[in-house]
C-alpha cells in the first residue's frame, strides 16, 4: 500500500505538510492534528475519487480511523487483494473469555468480555468455527460454562483443546482435527508470552492479544473473518459435527463407493443457478488445498460468468444421511471453439477424499460437447496434493 | 396541576373535570385522546389520524415483511422499533402513536448486507421529490453514514396513495450519536422475540430491552438541545413511558441486569421518575425507582443537555415547562452561544 499516497490525501484534508504527517508516530491519536468528523468525511470522499473506490458503510467508523496505523488497516483491503479470510478462531479461555482463573480463582463475565463473547456468538452465525485452546484443565473448563451465566455455550464451540500442552501444539491439533491448513486459524490469547510462541512455532497462524484496555482487538479479530455482502453464511459448527458422525464410519468400509452408498450420498452436478454466486464466491475465497488454479472471485465475476455464453459454470451440490452438505465444489470452464478450458476447480475441504471430485469432472465432460478439454493448474504451496489431478484423469494441462 | 391531575384522572379511567383535548392533541397523546368521552374536533381528529396510521401501518409492514423474512434467512439479527411496534406494545393498538417510517434496529457490522438486501428488494437511499425518489449523492450519505447513529433513509414508492412511500430508517445504536458510551449492539439484538404487526411477522426488542431502548429515545427528546428547540417538551413521552410499564410490567431485576451491562441505568431512572411525575403512580414505579437509584441518576434530574459540557439545571418547575404556551421562547433564553451554534450545524445537518 501506498502510505505516501494516503499522507497526502491527508495533507490536503488536514491542510498539512506531507513531511510533517510521516514524522507523525503511526499510533497517535489524529484528534491532535485537528482530525474531526468533517475532515473525517473530506478525506474518505478524497480517498474514494482518488482510488476511484467505494468505502462500505461497516467500515465508516471514525473511531477506527483514529490513527495513521488504524487507517492503513482500515483502507488496505481498498488498495491489496485481500487475503482469503480465515475460518477458524482459536480462543484462550482465562482472561479471554471470562475474567480470572477457572478452577484457580472467582471468575466473572463482566461487560468488556460480555462484548467479545457477543462477538463470538456473530462470528459462529456467520459460520466461523469457534475452538478453545487453554493450558487449563478440561474439568474446570467444563466447570466454567456450566456455572457462569454468559451468552457463549458449550455447544457454541466446535472443538477444544485443552491440557498440559503448549498453545503451538493444540493448534496443530484443531488444525489437523479440522481437516484445515494452519493458516486458516486465528489464535487469541491474552499472553504475550503464548502469542510470541505462536507467532515463532506457526508463522502462518494469525494472532491477536486480547487486551481489555483497548477492545480494538475485537475488531481486528472480525476483520480476519470478512465476508461479501449478501454471500450468507453456514451452520459450520453442525456442519462440522455431521463431518464427525461420517468418519466415524469410514473404517468399516474398504471402498470409498461403499462409504458413500452406506451414507445414502446423492450429488448433484448441474449449471450453477444465479442466486448461488455469492455461495460460489465465497467457496472461491475459502478454498486453499482443492483450488487447482487458485483464482479468487468477487459475487460480480461469478455473476458475470454466469451471463456470459462462454461459460460454463457447474456446482456440485451434496446431501446424505447425516445432513445437507450444500454447495461444496463448482467449475469454471471457458468455451472455446474446439477447446474447453477449466479455469477454477474447487471443493470443499468438508469433501476430501469422499469421491465428489471425479463426479463433478464427469459433469464437466459431459456439459462440453466433446471439446478437447484442458485444465489450468496453478501451484500455490498448498494445493501441491492434487497436482496430478489434471493429467491423472485425462485432462491436459493448459499452459 | 389542574392539566396534570386532568391527565392522571384519564389514566385511571376516570373523566377530567377540565377539558384538556386540545393540550393531549398538541402533545401528541392520541391513547389519552380515545379515553375521553367527549366528542369535539381533537378527538374527532385524533380517530381520524388514528385510522389514517393503521392503514398506512398495513402498507409499510405489507412492503417491508421480505426484508424481514430475508433477515431472518441470512441470519442477520434485527429488531423493528418505535412506531407502529412500540404502539401496539405500549396501547394494544398500532395506530396510536404517530410514526411516519419503519424504524430497525441493526448492528453496524451488518449494514453492508443489510444494504444489499434493501437494494435488492427495490429500496433507494435518498429523499422524495415531486419526480419521486431522487438518490442522496456519495458525499450525503457519508455525511448521515458515518456522522449519526442511522443511515440515511431507504425509500420504497408504493401504489397506495395513502402512503405513497414506505420509508425504512436504519439505527445503529440505542445511544445517540454524540455518547461517548456505545449500546452493545450484540447484547441488545439478542434480547429479541418474535411478534407480528398487521399480519407480517417479525422481531422485536424483548420487554426489558425495548422499555431501555424506549427511554433512551425519549431521554434525547426530552434533553437534546437541537431536539428540545425543534419540539419542546411533549407529555406523549412520558405516557409512552408510563403506559409501558403499567402494560408490559418488565422484570425488575433483568431490567436492572441490563440498565448495568449497558450502562444506562441513570436514563432509564430520569424517564421513570418523570412519568411518575406526571401520573403519580407510586404502587407501579417506586419499586423500579428504589432499585435504579443512582448518585449519577439523581445528578440528570432537573438538568437538560445530553452530553455533560453541554448539560445544565433548568430554572423552571417541570410542569410549568411541560405545558409552557411558548416553549421554544422560553427556550430560547436559556441557550448559551455555543449552544445556538450547535443547533445551527445540526439544523444544516438534518
Amino acid at each position: 500500500m501506498d502510505k505516501q499516497k494516503i499522507l497526502e490525501l491527508l495533507g490536503d484534508v488536514l491542510e498539512k505538510d506531507v513531511s510533517e504527517l510521516s514524522r507523525f508516530p503511526e499510533d497517535k491519536p489524529l484528534e491532535e492534528l485537528d482530525f474531526t468528523s468533517l475532515r473525517f468525511i473530506q478525506f474518505i470522499v478524497a480517498f474514494e475519487e482518488a482510488y476511484q473506490v467505494t468505502v462500505r458503510d461497516s467500515d465508516l467508523l471514525m473511531e477506527r480511523y483514529g490513527t495513521l496505523s488504524g487507517m492503513y488497516h482500515m483502507l488496505r483491503k481498498y488498495l491489496e487483494p485481500p487475503e482469503p479470510p480465515k475460518k477458524v478462531l482459536v480462543c484462550d479461555c482465562d482472561h479471554v473469555l471470562w475474567r480470572g482463573i477457572a478452577g484457580e480463582t472467582p471468575l466473572e463475565v463482566d461487560s468488556l468480555t460480555r462484548v467479545f463473547q457477543n462477538s463470538l456468538i456473530r462470528l459462529k452465525k456467520k459460520g466461523v468455527l469457534l475452538c478453545l485452546c487453554s493450558r487449563n484443565d478440561p474439568a474446570n473448563i467444563d466447570e466454567a460454562f456450566t456455572q457462569l451465566a454468559m451468552p457463549l455455550r458449550r455447544e457454541d464451540i466446535a472443538f477444544s483443546c485443552v491440557g498440559r500442552n503448549d498453545k503451538a501444539y493444540g493448534l496443530k491439533e484443531i488444525a489437523r482435527e479440522l481437516n484445515l491448513l494452519p493458516e486458516a486459524l486465528v489464535f487469541v490469547d491474552d499472553s504475550l508470552y503464548e502469542i510470541g510462541l505462536v507467532n515463532a512455532m506457526l508463522p502462518e497462524v494469525a494472532t491477536v492479544r486480547a487486551d481489555y484496555q483497548n477492545l480494538s482487538f475485537i475488531n481486528r479479530i472480525e476483520d480476519y473473518f470478512w465476508q461479501d455482502p449478501g454471500s450468507g453464511s453456514l451452520d459450520r459448527t453442525r456442519l462440522y459435527r455431521e463431518q464427525k458422525e461420517r468418519e466415524k464410519q469410514k473404517p468399516l468400509f474398504s471402498t470409498v463407493e461403499e462409504y458413500n452408498a452406506s451414507l445414502s450420498t446423492s450429488l448433484s452436478c448441474a449449471p450453477a443457478a444465479p442466486d448461488s454466486a455469492a455461495r460460489l464466491a465465497e467457496l472461491s475465497q475459502r478454498t486453499n488445498q482443492f483450488n487447482l488454479s487458485c483464482r479468487r472471485y468477487s459475487q460480480e465475476e461469478i455473476a458475470g460468468l454466469l451471463a456470459d455464453d462462454r461459460y460454463l459454470v457447474l456446482s456440485l451440490t451434496a446431501s446424505d444421511k447425516y445432513g445437507d452438505m450444500g454447495l461444496v465444489g463448482a467449475a469454471m470452464v471457458k468455451l472455446d471453439g474446439s477447446q474447453a478450458v477449466i479455469e477454477s476447480f474447487f471443493l470443499s475441504c468438508r469433501v476430501f477424499d469422499r469421491g465428489f471430485e471425479a463426479a463433478l469432472l464427469k459433469a464437466i465432460k459431459e456439459h462440453s460437447g466433446g471439446r478437447q478439454l484442458y485444465g489450468r493448474f496453478v501451484p500455490s504451496g498448498k494445493n501441491s496434493r492434487y497436482a496430478d489431478f489434471y493429467p491423472a484423469n485425462g485432462v491436459r494441462l493448459y499452459e | 396541576m389542574d392539566i396534570l391531575n386532568a391527565v392522571r384522572a384519564l389514566a385511571q379511567g376516570k373523566q377530567p373535570a377540565a377539558d384538556i383535548s386540545d393540550i393531549l392533541y398538541e402533545h401528541g397523546c392520541f391513547y389519552l385522546l380515545s379515553m375521553l368521552k367527549a366528542e369535539n374536533r381533537y378527538t374527532k381528529a385524533a380517530q381520524t389520524q388514528a385510522v389514517l396510521n393503521r392503514i398506512s401501518v398495513r402498507e409499510r409492514y405489507a412492503v417491508c415483511r421480505p426484508l424481514f423474512q430475508a433477515f431472518d434467512d441470512a441470519g442477520i439479527p434485527y429488531a423493528v422499533v418505535k412506531g407502529a411496534v412500540l404502539s401496539q406494545a405500549v396501547y394494544g393498538d398500532c395506530g396510536l402513536r404517530a410514526s411516519g417510517d419503519i424504524d430497525l434496529l441493526m448492528d453496524r457490522r451488518d449494514i453492508d448486507e443489510v444494504e444489499a438486501v434493501l437494494a435488492g428488494n427495490g429500496f433507494i437511499q435518498g429523499r422524495v421529490t415531486d419526480e419521486g425518489v431522487v438518490p442522496f449523492t456519495r458525499k450525503e450519505l457519508l455525511f448521515q453514514t458515518a456522522l449519526s447513529h442511522q443511515t440515511a433513509p431507504f425509500i420504497k414508492r408504493t401504489t397506495n396513495p395513502l402512503c405513497p412511500y414506505v420509508n425504512v430508517d436504519i439505527n445503529l445504536d440505542i445511544l445517540w450519536g454524540e455518547s461517548r458510551v456505545k449500546g452493545d449492539m450484540g447484547l441488545v439484538l439478542s434480547a429479541t422475540e418474535p411478534a407480528e404487526i398487521c399480519g407480517a411477522p417479525l422481531r422485536k426488542l424483548s420487554c426489558e430491552m425495548e422499555l431501555i431502548a424506549l427511554c433512551l429515545h425519549h431521554y434525547k427528546d426530552a434533553n437534546s438541545l437541537f431536539l428540545l428547540m425543534q419540539n419542546g417538551l411533549r407529555l406523549s413521552l412520558f405516557c409512552d413511558i408510563y403506559f409501558y410499564m403499567k402494560r408490559c410490567r418488565p422484570d425488575l431485576h433483568v431490567l436492572g441486569t441490563l440498565c448495568r451491562q449497558l450502562q444506562v441505568t441513570a436514563y432509564v431512572y430520569y424517564c421513570l421518575y418523570y412519568a411518575n411525575r406526571v401520573f403519580d403512580d407510586d404502587a407501579l414505579l417506586s419499586p423500579y425507582l428504589s432499585a435504579l437509584e443512582t448518585e449519577r441518576a439523581i445528578g440528570l434530574l432537573d438538568t437538560y443537555g445530553l452530553e455533560e459540557a453541554e448539560r445544565k439545571k433548568w430554572d423552571m418547575d417541570f410542569e410549568e415547562r411541560l405545558f409552557h404556551p411558548d416553549f421554544a421562547g422560553y427556550f430560547r433564553t436559556c441557550l448559551t452561544p455555543s449552544d445556538i451554534n450547535k443547533i445551527q450545524a445540526n439544523s444544516r445537518f438534518m
